[in-house]
Formats: structure tokens, sequence, C-alpha cells
């Protein structure tokens, strides 16, 4: 997942046509008008009218009461509310500040040092990639909790549920997040500069402080952002792991499935979405690449300079705490998982693997995510084309929506898939549709991302040639753009498939009988304390998502050399 | 004409496309779907408990359920929201004091199964709206050597729970969610009356150190050895206990409330046939004796359960509980929800 | 419905092949193309030259199919095509960056066109294997084009268009990213494909000299509107105007006065002096004031310290005669090998002066030197 969220710099071809003149281009092909208007359908029904329908729920509409302003007075007049604002803000600037730190000095030991162990160091810094992200609850009150193996190893009264458990889950679940921004920002761009900075008679600690950070500044603020949405919009691990305390997100969740006050829930979602919506207009229009970032130039394959001991060791030490976290709470989950009894009983043994609801769950959410992760790629691989290449009118405001579907916390859009598809004509709750649908409309974003960036790398004049060379339009796009979007629709395939397998918010509010998911089952587990069972189908859960992407990788490796000889 | 129709051909191709993988996720039918009816199930049994009674229906019965779980709350809540077009056919596991709300609301089907007939009359509507096929208790769980290391004494009533000593070191679910709690808070208003029963919740809240969302939750807590003391239920201890944790379950000598477990089968189920084949099946001895496998006592006289002896239980009120029920949570939600 | 591919060898239409009928193209406010009308015969290589911006690469667009005009007509040989989809137009182009598709082999890119008109595949391999012997690259068939040289892939580009059998090929700057050896060697390969198919060519670039070489006609554009049309010779010394003489070659432009015309001898009065010449261009009148267009190489020049051979500058220079020449110091000399060329101050201008053949040694700065402006001129009105 590159940076997504930059804006496409598109180079400047020749005089942009007026939109007139697009608007009847666009209407001479008709294959595109109906391929344009199916997916337009597609992405304002499932994308924008359920995220609409969240919104004008807060406002009352469509209650008996009608538009009123009251489900706002009353999130205001209860302190409980208002406690949940400040507990989410807390807790997610403080897990965003670790992750940012820790994501920083990663990436930087990544970036800049050479050997064996930097591919390890990033292979553990993804990993919580694989994980539901609430298992990391799970790991910290087995290692953590009050007599948990930290607490009876060292015999003291510790306790780590409350803002101290939230933080930590959420600073390990979104780690890889923050991470990959980090690594985006840092590989090699800089170096360069660094150079001339050391040239000039700057240290190591300086080049740093004047050169390496200002430089990455912008980007790792972008993806401070990203990450402090992300904690926002999680719900699990505040319900896991906070004591009780009221989350924002935790909270709409509770609303709509414990006391079906869908308004309030709405009313909450509110405070999810803007903060998410922010951060979008930040990343997209205020935090375009600033001009000194490109400077630098890229590709100057400069000679590697160690980093001196005085950078290095602080470095080091910070990767080690995360390493150490990280390993150490997939450590507890595998360890849980093959266990009697963590804790107490460490006898080997395999009976939590017998789960005949478990083992259910989990081909549900196989079909289920292969069903999105197709469902997602094939339409945004044609959505990014349609919006980088044709004239498709608003085209724009199409692009925004698919993001904003990636944006907005999963509870919002559970709610919203609640409040849109509930009735007929469109009453799709309580079948697997709704599910990959709801998936779909999450992920899109990332393959028509991914096919735009690819195809600001394919010049204009190869569907120009096909063309000339006679083929039809749709010709052109099956034969020649689509084979080179080959790896742009893998990676959207890819994430859209492991988001799917591992995701909880937007389809714990969808399941119904006979659509259970593993992620989901595992949270009921969790909850309930059976976390034999929980570790056991996590473990099934993280080796599938693993294996998976391992065997889309080999594919897309080999299906890479066919296609572009590289 | 031609470009519109190709304009239409390329928009189904696309919708027809995209449309092919979203519906190719859901279940392909079994072969032999007909024998094997899909009987879909809402429930608020414990997921170990369903994972025993899934295989087992199966195996004995042929019906294959498809589960979702949730707190008794959470059950309740989509159940009112999905009103009239309920999204399972039948409810396996939920309050006896929601049964009755269901019943005044007119959401069950009836069905008197024969083999209902013997068991007491007590355990189910007269009209077969509803049948109890397990019932269970609330105990207090405490952690025998956490209370031994911190010098607490073992309580003994539900009075001895406000003691200022035990402060910081009971946990208990949430009433907003959870059956378990709600069974608690309310037979509390039922022994000591509500003046005095809201009284002791509020010296009670003093003492607690978390609410959970799950009834069972607070057993693994004091399993664990996370905190001493939790209000929970009968099966969340013996199961924990049986595992080798130092977990006891005390019944208070004021008594404690007892809930029957309810089976339904929603107006409307779609799989009408599959679901009084399972109220029957949990009717017979061999249906009685799988609920015996994991709860502590059954309905059906003679049948072997997991507690041999009769607990101290109050002669709780369901149809009280499902009357106030609202009005309970509600005041519990502003008094105690942090 | 894609129409059988068209081949060249099936009689013409009397028709030209081309037909440009004012073409006018705008984006925005910007006019690209403005109401250009020219036509190309059947066989004819023509080029269109100009300065970037110019609009020849819009006017390529339009005439492949890229681009609708907002006014005007593109015939094919006497077919409107104006709106016929490029994928339709019986046009093949070669593109500049070539646009040789990575994902498929030599073979694959050149049978593209015709598997997509779905041609038997005995055909398409009998035919691929003409173009790619054509181009001179058989035995590459299953190499991608990332194993190529520039050459080859550019050779891979107009393979892909000529087995199409075009009507017109079009070229788009498609020796632009060769270096300079292979540059000229590909110019008289396409030079050789179009007498030996009888192609009709329309090749857009902004190198003059290639274009020059290439063409039988050329047109110069300068705004979106064509300046001059004609053929290489026509356009170098006989340029319409300062902008085309200036953008076809080295130019000095010499501001005259014209002072006695005698039969197609003119009088003229430069800055520095006066020349005796016989003007081109039109009939031009006494008292007109003009621009005297002498390209360097017309220039001859003379050291006026040598000793002078038996009819010595110094005697032409005094002698009034058809040849005018002026007295001038020698500002500048750079070598390119080929010639000398001297920077000459004279009294009031200086001139650019291109000596062939440089064996002699080249003359120092500082050096006072003789020029003399070739006895025919080429001049321009001066407004």
């Amino acid at each position: 997942m590159a940076d997504l969220f930059q804006a496409a710099a598109r180079p400047p071809t020749a005089p942009a046509p007026t939109w007139r003149q697009e608007l009847r281009a666009f209407l001479t092909e008709p294959p595109l008008v109906g391929v344009t208007a199916a997916l337009v359908v597609g992405v304002v029904v499932f994308i924008f009218l359920p995220i609409a329908a969240v919104l004008a729920r807060s406002l009352g509409w469509g209650t008996p009461d009608g538009l009123t302003l009251r489900h706002f007075q009353e999130f205001f007049s209860q302190s409980y509310y208002l406690r949940a604002l400040r507990n989410s803000l807390v807790t997610s600037s403080a897990a965003t500040a670790i992750i940012m730190v820790g994501g920083l000095a990663c990436a930087l030991l990544v970036t800049r040092m050479r050997g064996a162990w930097t591919g390890l160091l990033r292979l553990v810094a993804l990993l919580p990639l694989l994980a539901p992200p609430f298992i990391f609850s799970l790991a910290l009150i087995i290692l953590g909790g009050r007599r948990g193996l930290i607490a009876r190893t060292l015999d003291i009264e510790f306790s780590i549920y409350g803002w101290t458990g939230v933080i930590l889950a959420q600073a390990i679940a979104f780690f890889p997040v923050g991470y990959m921004m980090c690594e985006n920002v840092l590989s090699a761009r800089g170096r360069p500069l660094e150079d001339a900075a050391a040239d000039l008679g700057a240290g190591a600690w300086t080049v740093m402080r004047t050169i390496t950070l200002p430089l990455a500044m912008p980007g790792v603020l972008k993806g401070a952002l990203l990450v402090f949405v992300m904690c926002l919009a999680d719900f699990a691990n505040p319900m896991m792991i906070g004591r009780g305390l009221p989350f924002l997100a935790t909270e709409s969740y509770l609303l709509v499935v414990g006391q079906q006050k869908l308004e309030l829930a709405a009313v909450l979602s509110v405070f999810l979405i803007v903060p998410a919506l922010l951060v979008f207009v930040v990343h997209r229009y205020l935090l375009q690449e600033r001009a000194y970032t490109t400077i630098g130039g890229i590709g100057v394959a400069s000679e590697e300079r160690p980093l001196p001991a005085a950078v290095l060791i602080p470095l080091v030490l910070l990767a080690l705490a995360v390493v150490l976290v990280i390993v150490s709470t997939f450590g507890v989950v595998v360890a849980t998982a093959f266990t009697r009894v963590f804790g107490l009983d460490y006898t080997f043994t395999l009976e939590h693997f017998e789960s005949p609801v478990g083992w259910r769950a989990l081909a549900t959410s196989l079909r289920v995510s292969l069903a999105a992760g197709f469902a997602a790629a094939i339409p945004g691989i044609v959505l990014a084309y349609l919006v980088a290449r044709k004239p498709v009118p608003a085209r724009g405001a199409l692009e925004f929506l698919t993001l904003f579907g990636l944006m907005v916390p999963g509870t919002v859009v559970g709610i919203g898939y609640i409040l849109a598809f509930n009735h007929p004509p469109l009453l799709l709750t309580g079948t697997t549709a709704i599910l990959v649908i709801s998936l779909v409309a999450r992920y899109v974003g990332v393959a028509v991302q991914a096919g735009i960036s690819r195809l600001q790398q394919i010049d204009r004049s190869l569907e120009e040639a096909s063309l000339d060379a006679g083929a039809t339009p749709v010709t052109t796009f099956v034969r020649v753009v689509a084979p080179l979007l080959g790896s742009a629709f893998l990676v959207g395939l890819l994430y859209a498939f492991m988001s799917s397998m591992i995701t909880i918010s937007s389809l714990i509010f969808l399941i119904a009988p006979g659509t259970r998911l593993a992620a989901v089952y595992v949270l009921s587990l969790a909850e309930q304390g059976e976390y034999g069972l929980a570790a056991a189908l996590s473990v099934i859960l993280i080796a599938i998502v693993l294996a998976c992407t391992l065997i889309i990788r080999l594919v897309a490796r080999r299906f890479g050399d066919q296609a572009l000889g590289m | 004409m031609r470009a519109i129709g190709r304009t239409i051909t390329a928009g189904l191709a696309t919708l027809t496309l995209v449309a092919g993988f979203v519906i190719g996720a859901a279940p392909t039918a079994p072969v032999d779907a007909q024998a094997r009816a899909v009987l879909r199930v809402y429930t608020h049994n414990d997921e170990r408990e369903n994972e025993f009674f899934v295989k087992t229906v199966e195996e004995l019965t042929g019906i294959r359920m498809e589960i979702v779980r949730m707190s008794s709350g959470e059950l309740w809540a989509r159940v009112q929201a999905e009103k009239p077009r309920f999204g399972a056919d039948v409810v396996f596991g939920m309050l006896h004091s929601t049964a009755l709300l269901a019943v005044k609301e007119d959401f069950l089907e009836r069905y008197k199964a024969p083999s209902w007939e013997a068991i007491p009359a007590e355990f189910r509507d007269p009209e077969g709206r509803w049948h109890g096929w397990s019932y269970w208790f609330n105990v207090i769980a405490v952690n025998t050597d956490l209370m031994r290391r911190k010098n607490l004494p073992m309580p003994k009533t539900w009075q001895d729970l406000v003691k200022p000593q035990y402060r910081g070191e009971i946990v208990m679910p949430n009433p907003g969610t959870s059956g378990t709690a709600y069974l608690a808070v309310s037979s509390v208003l039922q022994i000591m009356g509500e003046t005095r029963g809201w009284q002791y919740l509020a010296a009670l809240h003093r003492n607690v150190a978390q609410y959970t969302s799950s009834g069972s939750a607070p057993a693994e807590m004091v399993a664990r050895g996370e905190y001493a003391m939790a209000v929970t239920w009968d099966q969340a201890v013996f199961v924990r206990k049986d595992r080798g944790f130092p977990i006891e379950a005390i019944i208070p000598e004021e008594g404690v409330g007892f809930d029957l477990d309810v089976v339904w089968i929603f107006k409307g189920a779609r799989n009408l046939d599959a679901a009084k084949r399972l109220v029957h099946f949990l009717g017979t001895p061999a249906g009685q004796a799988m609920a015996g496998k994991m709860r502590s006592k059954v309905t059906r006289p003679g049948v072997q359960s997991l507690v041999p002896f009769q607990p101290n239980l109050i002669k709780y009120d369901a149809v009280w509980a499902g009357d106030n029920r609202d009005r309970i949570m509600r005041t519990w939600r502003e008094r105690f929800a942090q | 419905m894609i129409p059988s591919a068209p081949d060249s060898r099936t009689p013409r239409s009397p028709g030209p092949a081309l037909e440009l009928r004012g073409i006018t193209k705008r984006f925005g406010p910007t006019v690209a193309v403005d109401g250009l009308t020219a036509s190309v015969a059947a066989g004819e290589l023509a080029s269109f030259i100009g300065p970037s911006g110019c609009g020849k690469t819009t006017l390529l667009r339009v005439i492949a199919g890229f681009a609708t005009p907002d006014e005007g007509t593109v015939l094919l040989e006497d077919r409107d095509i104006t709106r016929v989809p490029p994928n339709l137009r019986p046009t093949a182009m070669v593109f500049q960056n070539y646009a040789l598709f990575p994902h498929m082999t030599v073979f694959e890119n050149v049978a593209y066109g015709l598997s997509v008109r779905r041609r038997p595949a005995s055909e398409i391999r009998a035919r691929v294997a003409d173009a790619l012997r054509l181009v001179r690259l058989e035995g590459l068939e299953g190499r991608r084009p990332h194993q190529l040289s520039g050459g080859q892939q550019q050779r891979v580009a107009l393979a892909r268009a000529l087995v199409l059998r075009p009507r017109v090929l079009l070229l788009d700057e498609p020796l632009s990213n060769l270096d300079a050896n292979l540059r000229i060697a590909m110019r008289s390969e396409i030079r050789r494909l179009k007498d030996e198919l009888d192609l009709t060519m329309v090749f857009v670039t902004h190198d003059q000299q290639e274009a020059m070489s290439i063409s039988d006609r050329m047109a110069v554009m300068h705004d979106g509107r064509l300046v001059q049309v004609g053929t290489p010779q026509e356009i170098y010394l006989r340029p319409a105007d300062p902008f085309v003489a200036r953008f076809v070659g080295q130019v000095n432009m010499l501001p005259a006065e014209v002072i006695t015309v005698d039969d197609g001898t003119l009088r003229l009065r430069l800055p520095d002096g006066e020349a005796h010449v016989h003007g081109t261009g039109r009939a031009w009148q006494t008292g007109q004031r003009v621009l005297a267009v002498v390209r360097p190489e017309a220039v001859r020049i003379r050291d006026a310290d040598a000793p002078a051979p038996a009819d010595g500058p110094a005697a032409g220079a005094r002698r009034a005669g058809p040849a005018s020449a002026l007295e001038g110091i020698v500002e500048d000399a750079e070598y390119f090998g080929t010639i000398v060329r001297y920077v000459v101050r004279l009294s009031a201008s200086q001139l650019l002066v291109d000596l062939p053949d440089p064996r002699a040694a080249v003359l120092p700065r500082g050096r006072r030197v003789w020029v003399e402006l070739p006895e025919v001129l080429h001049l321009l009105p001066a407004d």
C-alpha cells in the first residue's frame, strides 16, 4: 500500500480540453457510457448513500420527529458521551505518538542500514497487518493483566486495563500503517541532500535533525493523521481492554446493537466522520508534497553511510522495544492456542482447534473475503482507468467517493448499511451479499489508487497506438491496458482480501445466521474469556491470510515477469 | 439506437461481472439441502456451549444450525429492530423474561411439541410459544488464591460485597448488554425491594473495578486472578474450575435469582419444520441430556445435569422482570454508566 | 465494423490522398490549429514542421483521429473521416516514443492490428514476417520491447504501422529519441520504405534538417497556421517570411533599401554599403525597404591582407559588379570540421559567414576580411 492519499501529480500534457469537448467525447463511446453509469450507480448507492444516511439520521431525518438537532443536544448534554469523546481523543493521540516514534526509528534503520536483520525488522514491523486488530488486547490482557505474566513474574500490582491497555493495543495493531508511511517518506529520497549536508560539515545528529527529519516531516505528519483516524475508529480494543470506559466507536456500536438508538449512534458517528474527512482533505490538498521534498531528486544511488553510534543506539533501542512487544504479543497468542490453559497448565494441546463453528466461520470468511477481493479489484481497476484516462464527467468526485469509503470508520459504514439496506427495494440485510458489498465499498479505493498511479507510469500513446491499429476502445482496455495494470489489480485484490479477512468493524452489524465470519467469532470468544479458542482461531486466521498473501505474491511475481519483463 | 443498445450492454455486463463475485460468495447449497435443513438461530448461549450444541444437534437430528450469538441485551434489541421480519427462525437460549415480552408483542409461533408433555408446566408456555429447556442462576465467583494472598474473607451474602475492603476487587457484567447482569440486578431488586435495592447497587458500584459486556467474562477474569470476585453465572465458574483454575462459586445466603433458558419459534420462520423439530428434540430425554452436559439444571425430571444439589434459589418473578426491564435498565444506565 | 485492411496496391483515386480543409482545434481559450488547409498527394512524403507549440502534433492527432477538430474537414481519398474514430481510420501512426506494448513480443506487437481485425493466423504470420523483413528485423520476433535497442524499437514501431498497409502513414517525431548517427540512417530507411511501398506519409518534426532531408514537400507551421508550403529547396532558399527563414537554418537578415531597379537587377543600400544583386521574391520597386535573406554558406570570405590572387578582392570590391563585397573584421570563428563559421563585424552590423571545406588555416580574430554577398538575393518586404 503505497501512499494512497497522495494526489496524483498528473504530468502536464497537451492543453486540457474543455468540459464541453470532454462531454462530447464521452458521449461518443457508448460502452464507456454504459460501464461508467453502472459503476457510478454502484459507488453512489453503496458508498455515498449509507454514509449520507448516517448523517441524515443524526439530524433526525427519517424518524417521526423529523429534522432536529435534538440528538446532538443529547450528546452534548450528557457528560458520558463527552467523556467518550475525551477518552477516544486521548488514547488515539497517545497511540499515534507511540506509533510514529517507533515507526520512524524502524523505518530509519530499514532504509539506512544494510544486512539481513533489517529485512527481519521490516517483517516484524508489518506482522500486525496479518491479524485481527483486537487480538492484541487479548494478548495484552494475558501478558499484562493484574495477574498476567508480567505482574506475576515481577510480583507487582499492575493493571493494563483502561487507557494504558487501549493505547498499547492500538499502538501494536496500527503500527504497520505508521511504519509504512515512514518508510515511504524516508526511502532514498533525501539521501543526496544528507550527503550534501555531511559534505558541508554537519555531524550525524545534525544531519538527522536539520535534514532527514525536516524532509520527512510532512510525510510523517500525513502518516500520523491516518493512524490517528484508524485508532479513533477502532472499537474492539477499547471494548476488550478499556475497563468499560466509554469510547466513541465502542459507544456507537453499543448504542446500535444494545439499544437500537440509531440516532444517537449516528451522532457519535459524525464525530468519527469529521476527523476522517479532515484528514482526507489535509492529506490531499494541504499536505501536497512540498516542493522541497522533491528537489533532492530520486534514484541517485549514493554510497550508504552507516549511521554512527550516537544515532544508531537510540534507534536500535526503540526498534528493539517495538520488536519485543510485537513478537511477544504474537508469541502469547500462539502459545495460548497450543496450551491447555495458558498461565496455568502449559500442556501442549490441539483441543482449541476442535471448533466446528469456528471452522465454518473460517470457510465463510474465506469465501466472503475472496469475493470481496475480486469484486473490489475489478471495478476498482476499471474506475481507475475511467478516472485517469477517460473524459468521464465529474471523475474527481467519483475518485473522492471511492477514497471516502476507505477513510470512513467501519462502524459508520456498518450503521449506514443497516440504515440504508434494511427495507425494500434494497433489502440486503441478512445476506452474504451485503457483507461482500460493504467490504467492496470500503476497500475499492485501494485498487482505484493503485490503478491510477500505475496508469501514470504508462504512456497514453500505448492506448492510442492500439486504437490506431484498429482496436476498439474496449479491445484496447482488455488487451493493452488491463494486462499492464496487472500489478495494480493484485495490490487491490490483496489489500481488499487481507483486510476483509481480519476486519470486524462494519461486518459486526451485518452478520446473520449463516454469515458469521471468523474475525467476528474471535471477538465474541475473546469477550467471553474463551482465550484458548479465540487464540486458536486467530492462529488459523493469521496462517490463512499469510498463506494467501504469499500465494498471490508468487502469482504476481510470475505474472509481473511475463507482463513487464522485469 | 445501436449506441443505446451498446451502452446498456456494457452497463449490464459490468453489473453482472461484479454481481457475479458478490453472489458467488453465498454458500452453495449442499446436495442434500432438503434432508439437512438449515436453521437460522439467535442465541445468548456461550460460544463454548454453541460449539457443542451445533455439533450434537446436527448429529442427532440432522438439523444444521447457523448461529449468531449475542448477549441477551443485544439479542432483544436486534429482535425489536427486525420486527416483523426476523433474521432467524428460532431463538435457542434466551431469558425467560424476554420470552414473556415477546409473547406480549406477539412475535412467537405456537407449537406444542409432544416431547414436552413430560416436563412440568411451570417450565413452558401453556400455548407452546416458549419452552424452558434449562435454568441457570447467578453466583459469586471468587479466586481462592487471590483471596488468601490478599487476606480477604470469603463473602457469604450479597450484602458482604459492599464491604470497603473489597473495593476494586469486584468485576461484574453490564446489565445493558448482559442477561447475567440483568438477572443479578433484578434479583437484588426483588430480594431487597426497589429502594434498598438501588441503594445496595450504588454501594456495590463503588466496589466494582469494571463492567464487562459479557456475563461470562468476569468468571474468566477471576479465574486468571485479575480480580478476586465476580458476579456471574453458575457454569461460567464450574467450567473454569474443571480446567484447574483456583475458582469457587458462592451462592449468597439471601439466595440468587435463576432464569429459565428458553427456546422459541418466530412467527414467519422460514424453516418452520426444522424449528419444530428442534423444539421437540430439546424436550426429549436425548435433547435434555445434551443440555445437561453444559448446564447445571435442566427441566425434564430425571435427566442428569451438572449440578446435583439444589441451590438456594429465590422465587424469581420473571413477569415482573420482563415488565420492568426497560425502566430498570434505563435507571441503571443513568446512575452507573461511567 | 472494421473495414477490410486497405491495400496500397489498389488503384488510387485521382484526388489528393489526404486533404485538410479549414481545420480549427481549440483547447479552451488556446487555438492549437487555426483554420488550416493543406493537402498531401498520393505517394508523397509531406512533413509539418514548426517550433513546439505550433500545433503540428495536434494536427497529426486530428488526422489520426485522436482529436476531433472544432471546425473543418479531414478528407482521406475524398472520404470525409473527420468524425471517424481512430480505430476505424485507414491511417497508421508511428509514435514519438514508439508506444510498443511492453507485455507483448515483437511479433505480437506487429501482429496486433491484424489480430484485432480477426485476420486468419496464416495471413497474420505472413504479413508480420513481410513487415519485419521490410524493416530488417527478421529473427527478433520473440523479443520483448525492453530487450531491443532504440533503433530496433523504432523499426518495430514502423513495422507495426506498415503491416496494416495504411493509406497514410503518420510519423510523430519518430526519430527524436535516436542518437545522431542512427537518426541519419533511419531517414534513408524511411525514404527507402516510402519508395518501395509507394506510401503516402505525413511526418511531423521540429527538426528542420530532418524534414528537409526526408520530405518531398514541407509545410512550416506557426501559431496554428501554415506559413509556407513547398519543396525543401523552396523553403530554404525562398522563405516566405523572416520566421520561416530563421526556422529552417542559420540566416543573415540584412535590412536594405532598393535604390534602383534595372530589369531584375537591383541596387540595394545596406547599412554597410551598397550591393548589386538579382532580387527574387517579387517585383521590387525603387524606394522600397526590404530584408535581404543571406544564408551564411552563400557568402564568400577572403583574407584582406593575404596576397591577392589574379582577380583580387580589392579589385572586386572596387568594381561595380553583380557581386558586392564589403569590408569587415573577424570577430569570432567557430571550427566545426565541415565548415568554419565566422562572425564578421561590418561597419554597422555583423554577418555570419560559413566557409566550407576549411582545409586552410582558420583566420584569427581581428583579421581584416572582405565578404562577398551572392549575386542572387532573396528579398522580403521589411514590415
